[in-house]
């Protein structure tokens, strides 16, 4: 999600309601004789609206699960999951009179800055990553597809190269032999470097993980075969060239949904204090 | 970057398959959730099953509370207490468990508030759960609430308080200095002085010179006093008669034994009895109620009669013939002889001035005291002495700590507070209605004078920025006043707090 003009209005919503909320505040710190105190009425009030706030940041949730859900696009719950996730802020604190109240209410508040500092870092990932992909990364895929990417990207390299070599399987006489055989060459040198490369998992120290020094090998693999060969290592170049790119894309998928991994289980323990909170306000 | 992908189209790049894999960020995120949410539940249990409920605090009780800081029920005796609360709900209302042991803390000068729905319960004022502080520190807007148009708030005694007092700026001056009488029944300053000749005077019935007292050139003391120089002349200040009590707070009452005998002993007068003096070397009188006196007094007539049986002839009647035989006194002349020179001393001690002699005799009882004088109808004579009122406390609304004013903070550091600078401003003055109100506390030459501060002294300080003189301390209201100040006995709360101390140790120790 970029933070583009097409969140105005949901900004513009989200300062009008902080700016009357916040002259309600102020009104009723004026007018209560001990300050602020989430246990007044209007300290309720503020409380109720914190959470009801907070639980419909968490609806994009259950938004995802049911994507034929007819009650706004993901797009639309998206941009709330954030303006109101983000107004719930100020909100929380009206509620508490700015303090942090005992243990309980102290990790509940400790965790919900967490939320918010996770959502914020996470904001900015959505808000620049995505860019710099789109920038340094133009043979993307499909972040779940990027395995079968890679297996379709090793299987037409295994064409190519079985093409011009007749089979990508050693035959241990012409292994032996000491005649310049470009055939197998190749096959040696997709077996042995190119191919591994071209696996889900790669090896840590393969030579084809820096684009120059890879640019560099294929340069010398092309020297030493013959010019109907080049064809053959030019797609496989291609190849181990998109391949790299998915696994930079593959870093950067981390980072774009890796933070989801911290945010998402913090809000789901804030959440859960947060039912503790009211309970245990409400009853004693 | 140039887009060259080996597979373009999304039939190569795309396997439907694969979408039924869950995707191992996903399978991490699911595992962590449930595994974050069954230990806060955990966590929760642990706490319910050890019975802890401080977790759950807004923060802790005040320290006189935290002997039942985990027994949230000895105090919230409903649950759902909040809910209850703000729908309105009377079983809600806190003074059920707090009059469990504050008991005599009821509202005093408004005993209407919690009646007429002004305030909801104790805790509309008092709020717990604030950490360790002070919960009659109350803010000032709750005495606003009434004090800042008292008219309107329905109290049967505003028409003798200012009806409008929302700043310490607004305070009226303190109602000892004040012009104006106020009904006994209205107001407690009657405790300590009354209203004589248009203006409020000590009622202590004491007479006493402060200007005499605290001569800058010093007041000559007898010569075997135990604590100043024989003969010379000594300055008293303040604190040689006025000293804080053991919490610091208000001055200990002046008491004869203490901060007067050492100069004015009684010494017994020879002009009372003899003129031979036989009588001055006796030990001073006691400092006790005429009743008492009149009994020393016949003690030593009736000693000195037996040692001097021939005082009781006068000497022209002694007769000329030496062979006559004097005729021996009787027990009857001897006691005659007492009553009636103990009449005589009784008037001299208790009401005459006039009266020579060592000590303070000079001046009888009336140095210090007023004597009143009562016959019944067979003619006895009775002397009283008006009973000294002198009080601990001046300010019966308002509470003061000596020991907290005895330095101020100024821009110019720490300074010490001098008695005079308080008690120095405005003083009233009993002796002389045509003088002025004395403006130095050392004028002041009768005990009547009330040499109390103004509130324009408070406020020098307080409510005032920090200067070079003086310095910047509260001006909330509960900095001296109190809403409950009745005086009671800490009985009912003491036998509370030892109740539940009792059931705890019983409790601990079942088999004891």
């Amino acid at each position: 999600m970029i933070i583009d003009k097409s969140h105005r209005g949901w900004a513009l919503l989200t300062l009008a309601a902080l700016f009357l909320l916040t002259i309600s505040y102020v009104g009723y710190c004026a007018l209560s004789p001990d300050g602020p105190r989430g246990g007044s009425l209007p300290g309720l009030a503020f409380g109720v609206l914190a959470a009801a706030l907070m639980v419909f940041a968490g609806l994009l949730a259950a938004r995802k699960k049911a994507p034929r859900w007819q009650v706004g696009s993901a797009a639309w719950w998206l941009k709330g999951h954030i303006w109101l996730g983000l107004l719930s802020l100020p909100v929380t604190l009206f509620h508490t009179g700015f303090r942090f109240g005992g243990m309980l209410e102290q990790g509940l508040m400790a965790i919900y800055l967490v939320v918010m500092l996770s959502g914020f870092i996470g904001l900015l990932i959505q808000q620049y990553v995505p860019r710099l992909m789109k920038v340094t990364l133009p043979e993307q895929a499909i972040f779940e597809q990027l395995p079968v990417v890679t297996r379709g990207l090793r299987e037409t390299a295994d064409d190519h190269v079985a093409g011009a070599c007749g089979s990508l399987f050693v035959d241990p006489a012409d292994e032996e032999s000491e005649e310049y055989s470009p055939q197998r060459i190749l096959r040696s040198f997709y077996l042995n470097t190119a191919r591994p490369f071209l696996a889900e998992e790669v090896p840590d120290g393969s030579p084809l993980l820096n684009s120059t020094q890879s640019e560099g090998v294929f340069a010398q693999l092309g020297e030493v075969l013959p010019e109907g060969m080049l064809e053959v290592v030019r797609e496989v170049e291609h190849a181990v060239d998109e391949r790299r790119q998915l696994m930079s894309q593959l870093k950067l998928q981390r980072w774009l949904h890796g933070w989801l991994v911290f945010h998402v289980p913090v809000s789901i323990s804030l959440l859960v204090l947060g039912i503790v909170h009211v309970a245990t306000a409400v009853y004693f | 970057m140039a887009d060259r992908r080996v597979h373009n189209s999304i039939g190569e790049r795309f396997d439907v398959e694969s979408t039924r894999h869950e995707d191992p960020h996903r399978r991490l995120r699911r595992r962590v959730c449930w595994g974050v949410t069954v230990l806060m539940l955990a966590g929760v249990a642990l706490l319910t099953w050890n019975d802890n409920n401080q977790v759950y605090q807004a923060r802790p009780v005040a320290s006189p509370h935290r002997l039942f800081e985990d027994k949230c029920e000895k105090c919230h005796h409903t649950s759902f207490h909040l809910l209850k609360r703000t729908v309105g709900s009377d079983s809600a209302a806190f003074q059920h468990s707090c009059k469990v042991c504050h008991s005599h803390d009821a509202p005093d000068h408004h005993p209407a508030a919690i009646a007429t729905g002004m305030v909801d319960d104790c805790t509309a004022c008092h709020k717990e759960h604030q950490g360790d502080a002070d919960l009659t520190r109350v803010t000032d807007q709750h005495c606003i609430r009434c004090h800042g148009d008292l008219a309107s708030a329905g109290t049967s005694g505003a028409r003798h308080f200012s009806s409008s007092v929302t700043t310490l700026a607004d305070h009226p001056e303190i109602a000892l200095l004040r012009k104006t009488e106020v009904p006994v029944s209205a107001h407690g300053l009657h405790r300590v002085a009354e209203w004589l000749d248009g203006q409020w005077q000590d009622r202590g019935k004491l007479i006493f010179n402060h200007e005499v007292h605290l001569d800058p050139e010093g007041i000559l003391v007898p010569t075997d006093h135990p604590d100043y120089d024989a003969g010379k002349k000594q300055q008293l200040k303040c604190a040689s008669c006025h000293q804080a009590d053991e919490e610091g707070a208000y001055m200990k009452p002046v008491t004869y034994q203490q901060h007067c005998q050492q100069c004015h002993q009684l010494h017994f007068s020879r002009q009372l009895v003899t003129n031979d003096g036989s009588l001055t070397g006796m030990v001073p009188l006691p400092h006790e109620s005429p009743e008492l006196i009149r009994g020393v007094l016949r003690d030593r007539l009736m000693n000195y009669i037996e040692e001097n049986p021939g005082r009781l002839v006068p000497s022209d009647d002694l007769p000329r013939d030496p062979a006559k035989q004097v005729k021996p006194a009787t027990a009857e002349d001897k006691w005659d002889w007492v009553e009636q020179r103990l009449l005589a001393m009784e008037d001299q001690l208790f009401s005459s001035g006039s009266v020579a002699g060592r000590g303070d005799l000079m001046y009888g009882c009336q140095r210090c005291h007023q004597t009143e004088k009562q016959v019944d109808t067979g003619g006895k004579v009775a002397w009283k002495i008006i009973k000294p009122e002198v009080p601990v406390r001046w300010l019966s609304h308002a509470r003061f700590r000596h020991d907290r004013h005895d330095t101020k903070i100024t821009l110019n550091g720490e300074k010490p507070f001098s008695c005079t600078e308080c008690h120095n401003v405005n003083v009233t003055r009993a002796a002389d209605r045509s003088l002025d109100p004395v403006e130095n506390i050392l004028a002041s030459v009768r005990a009547g004078d009330i040499l109390m501060p103004s509130i324009q002294v408070c406020r020098q300080c307080h409510g005032g920025r920090l200067g070079a003189d003086s310095g910047a301390a509260s001006d909330r209201c509960t900095e001296c006043h109190r809403y409950h100040p009745v005086e009671h006995g800490g009985a009912p709360q003491e036998a509370a707090l030892l109740d539940y101390i009792l059931e705890s140790i019983a409790r601990k120790k079942p088999g004891q």
